[in-house]
């Protein structure tokens, strides 16, 4: 069976162009069987799965630059070279970015126990405020 | 799904197919598909034999031969044969991408 494979064959037979795009189809996961043997439209199946993989890849790629822009983001107020004493790195990421709509709509249907309280807060204060104002106009008037 | 003839014959079932290896096994064997214009007579039951490699190996070229000789409609046979023999080298080449520039093409018949 290995010498079928280096056995040259004339330029222009269909043998040859098999030969020539062989190592390719090997390279992205067929094996000798496949390639030779079996249904001769798998070579189109594994070059869209190869495809696909490709733009995952890309995809990858692209995501791990946003992540690494957001850290450098985040350190950026202590990178200042006249930063003042104290200062503080901004808070990175709690959680990976969400990947499909769910978490992200989880996300939005419940917010944590410290989100609850700023909320509560912010509404104590925003009466408050209101108040106070009211009370002064009366005051003035 | 590669495209099959599927043959009942009083000698049995086949299912017809080329693979790669077929058609590499049959340009060792000398064939030569350019040849189909000068010499019909030989390559044509040569090329149907050839879709025998692949899911009946041990059927005999006497046997192969008869079976061809008694087969009705062989205009539409080899149409249908040499479409299967393209298609292993077919299935390797992209098609172009849908585009405006793409040159178009139409069949007469």
């Amino acid at each position: 069976m290995g010498g079928e494979l280096v056995t040259a064959s004339p330029p222009g037979s269909y043998a040859h162009f098999f030969r020539q795009a062989f190592p390719y189809y090997l390279s992205i996961g067929m094996d000798e069987e496949q390639f030779w043997d079996k249904d001769c439209d798998l070579t189109r199946a594994y070059r869209m799965a190869q495809s696909l993989k490709n733009e995952r890849t890309n995809r990858e790629c692209w995501l791990t630059g946003c992540y690494v822009y957001d850290a450098i983001l985040s350190a950026s107020p202590l990178l200042h070279a006249f930063a003042k004493k104290g200062t503080k790195a901004h808070p990175y990421h709690k959680e990976p970015y969400p990947m499909t709509e769910k978490p992200r709509g989880k996300a939005m249907e419940e917010p944590d126990d410290q989100t609850k309280e700023n909320e509560r807060l912010r509404a104590i204060l925003y009466f408050q405020n209101w108040a106070r104002a009211q009370e002064k106009k009366q005051k003035e008037s | 799904m590669s495209k099959q003839l599927h043959l009942s014959d009083k000698t049995g079932e086949y299912t017809l197919e080329f693979s790669r290896r077929s058609i590499e096994q049959m340009e060792r064997g000398g064939f030569v598909a350019a040849h189909i214009v000068e010499k019909p007579m030989t390559v044509l039951p040569t090329l149907f034999a050839g879709t025998f490699l692949k899911n009946h190996r041990k059927v005999k070229r006497e046997v192969i031969d008869d079976i061809f000789s008694r087969l009705k409609n062989k205009q539409e046979l080899i149409s249908r044969l040499a479409e299967m023999y393209n298609e292993p080298i077919e299935a390797l080449l992209d098609e172009p991408e849908e585009d405006e520039g793409n040159a178009t093409w139409e069949a007469s018949w």
